[in-house]
């Protein structure tokens, strides 16, 4: 057994030699190669690149379809990259691969508030501006973010939307996804602040939760309209409650008596608006939105963005945020993208995302 | 007893087990080589390149733990979970007002404490470490969930986040210290211990082990419990590395954790392989990925490219161990999971 043991230490000895004699090689061929590849810079323009939650997803395709329309008048060679699923570790390593290949600009939708601080903040150091759009980081982790519409904007479309259709005196619901979502909670907040203030006998009888998944979403909003019959109108403010509610609307008949208007993208729910069970949806313009991603990429690169200030692009004027307010949701350094764009059985089809 | 024989084959397979190390290190110094002189950015003056190793090294260090499971011919499947919920478990701690070294320490421990639950679990109801991990893993990812909630900890003290994560001594990331020191350990412990003789040699013939005398239970159990641990650490590296924690942080890294087993030339049915292996394959497939994705291909083609490499390699490995007279891939599946437990 020792013979044994020794001769496989020998050998090992001898392959790792070997081994680091080759690694020796590697890092001096390195060494000498670098120097001349390191300064091959983007032909002057600006390196930027778009880091969705995840790739395919037709929200994000809209953006980086917006962004692509005006990278080139910018001067920007655009690079759209993303995780294969939502994961925020996978979003790090790719961040850590941008910083490697030193661009000029980072934008970002977060898979995660807190995972990519770290690794954001290596960015800023290393010169890179950081614009988060859509999903937020810590704010000492970006330059800049573009949030998608205020809380209060978005809320007020929904509820005059729906009190056009069930009238002053009336028993609405909202179906949401999980009852510690943030931006649905603010949405909720912002919604019952503006009933109080101009529909005070429109009623929030019950809050249903789908978890973000579609059959939960479908069982909790028939639970809704045969728990509460004089409900008029469900309001869905997540993706998935958008589509459970519709669903729950036809298959019980109440199509035409109960009306749906939430918060979501047209391109999933098109059967709905075609068979009437949905009536409106709330968002802001995707394409638009990844363009002002670019302007403001060009503009933070350039240093000529400030908390307080504002600026002008073919899109209309923007103002940076220099504080936090409670009332549209912004925090420093925020950019408000847009008030909400309404969908309805008459435009749905002119959208693709 | 048939020495002779026995000799000749254990001979054998140290020799395809060498020309495994050895084609793994040539294999990453053709990628290092390749990255440094091809791709701008990768390098980096040498420590760009050693800090890309911060976001790899803690599938190393799961792929370790995993390994003394593999080797003993189990399997650990509840590793990510385990480290997700280690980290979890860390941060309510620390929140608490528990020191944090102090809090990693407990959740580390509690960590090899789940590790020795599973190990008794599967041995004393002889039941398969698959469906028991497999289970364990959900529990683990719903408790992670339960405990974290939807906004858990993070903002760690700087000097945590520095020795278990993104500090370095001079141009050494700290990771690779720990790393290094791991796997020297569990190097040493799986080829010259007696504990890691008979963790091989039960992986190798249950039943040979039994009769040589060797406590196969027990010695499963040790193994369990080491998976639990270092999944712990790797849970804890992760927290530090990211400043922060996550219900399921740590659940992509168990695949990546087991390919590296499997590619350091490990058998997946447990009694051969070495630990060096295992080393040397983490960094092969932590720097082909980073590489690539710093080369600006997407991370969809850098998962098939690792996919890619590990089929090739597999195919490569067993073709080998055929000449060398090993049984084929499918008898020893068969005999895997056959009613009478392993050949």
């Amino acid at each position: 057994m020792s013979r044994f043991t020794r001769k496989r230490g020998l050998r090992a000895r001898a392959a790792s030699v070997g081994t680091l004699a080759m690694l020796a090689l590697a890092v001096a061929a390195a060494f000498a190669s670098t120097s001349s590849a390191h300064r091959a810079k983007a032909q002057g323009k600006i390196k930027v690149a778009i880091v969705p939650k995840l790739l395919g997803l037709p929200v994000f395709e809209a953006n980086v379809k917006g962004a692509n329309e005006v990278a080139p008048k910018l001067g920007i060679a655009l690079k759209y990259t993303a995780p294969a699923t939502a994961s925020a570790t996978g979003q790090v390593s790719i961040f850590n691969s941008l910083i490697a290949q030193h661009y000029n600009v980072i934008t970002l939708s977060a898979d995660d508030p807190t995972v990519p601080d770290s690794v954001l903040q290596k960015a800023m150091k290393a010169g890179i501006k950081v614009i988060t759009f859509d999903s937020d980081v810590n704010p000492s982790a970006r330059n800049f973010f573009i949030q998608d519409t205020a809380y209060n904007t978005i809320a007020q479309g929904v509820i005059q939307a729906a009190e056009k259709f069930t009238g002053p005196n009336a028993e609405i619901a909202i179906m949401s996804s999980t009852p510690d979502a943030t931006i649905q909670l603010a949405w909720i907040k912002a919604m019952k602040a503006y009933i109080k203030t101009k529909f005070p006998h429109l009623k929030i009888v019950t809050i249903g939760y789908g978890q973000s998944i579609q059959s939960t979403s479908l069982t909790a909003a028939e639970n809704i309209i045969h728990s509460y019959p004089n409900v008029k109108a469900i309001l869905p403010i997540d993706g998935a409650a958008v589509v459970g509610t519709a669903q729950a609307v036809q298959a019980l008949g109440d199509t035409g008596k109960i009306g749906v208007f939430g918060i979501g993208d047209p391109l999933p729910n098109q059967q709905y608006f075609a068979n009437g069970s949905l009536k409106a949806l709330f968002l802001w313009n995707e394409v638009t939105q990844g363009k002002l991603v670019m302007y403001v990429a060009k503009l933070a690169y350039e240093n000529k963005l400030k908390a307080g200030g504002s600026f002008t692009t073919p899109l209309g004027k923007f103002t940076v945020a220099a504080k936090n307010d409670p009332v549209t949701g912004a925090t420093r350094n925020t950019i408000i993208f847009s008030k909400p764009l309404e969908f309805t059985k008459a435009n749905y089809k002119k959208f693709d995302f | 007893m048939a020495e002779g024989p026995a000799r000749i084959r254990r001979g054998l397979r140290l020799n395809s087990e060498q020309w495994w190390m050895t084609s793994l290190a040539v294999l990453l110094a053709a990628e290092l080589l390749y990255f440094s002189l091809g791709v701008q950015g990768f390098w980096g003056g040498g420590t760009g390149m050693l800090n890309q190793t911060e976001y790899f090294l803690d599938i190393g260090i799961m792929a370790i733990g995993v390994g003394f499971v593999i080797f003993a011919g189990d399997i650990d499947l509840s590793c990510g979970a385990m480290a997700s919920f280690v980290g979890i478990v860390m941060a309510e701690l620390w929140k608490q007002g528990v020191e944090i070294w102090v809090a990693a320490l407990i959740a580390v421990l509690i960590a090899a404490l789940i590790g020795l639950i599973h190990g008794l679990i599967i041995t004393l109801f002889r039941l398969e470490s698959l469906l028991v991990t497999l289970a364990s893993q959900f529990i683990l990812g719903s408790l992670a969930t339960a405990i974290g909630g939807g906004y858990p900890p993070y903002g760690f003290p700087h000097a945590f986040t520095s020795i278990a994560g993104t500090g370095s001594v001079g141009p050494i990331p700290a990771q690779i210290i720990i790393f290094a020191v791991i796997g020297w350990f569990s190097v040493l412990l799986v080829h010259r211990t007696a504990f890691g003789r008979s963790l091989v040699l039960l992986g190798h013939n249950r039943d040979a082990a039994r009769y040589t005398g060797v406590n196969v239970s027990w010695t499963r159990v040790r193994a369990f419990v080491l998976s639990g641990l270092f999944a712990g650490i790797a849970g804890i590296v992760i927290a530090a590395t990211y400043n922060s924690v996550r219900d399921d942080l740590g659940d992509s890294l168990l695949l990546p954790a087991i390919t590296a087993v499997v590619l350091g030339g490990v058998d997946i049915f447990g009694g051969r392989g070495h630990m060096a292996g295992v080393l040397f394959a983490t960094f092969v497939l932590g720097f082909l990925y980073q590489g690539l994705l710093i080369e600006g291909i997407s991370q969809l083609t850098a998962n098939m490219v690792g996919g890619g490499v590990l089929v090739v390699a597999l195919a490569l490995k067993i073709g080998l161990e055929r000449r060398g007279g090993g049984l084929s891939f499918a008898h020893r599946l068969r005999a895997r999971f056959s009613p009478g437990g392993v050949p």
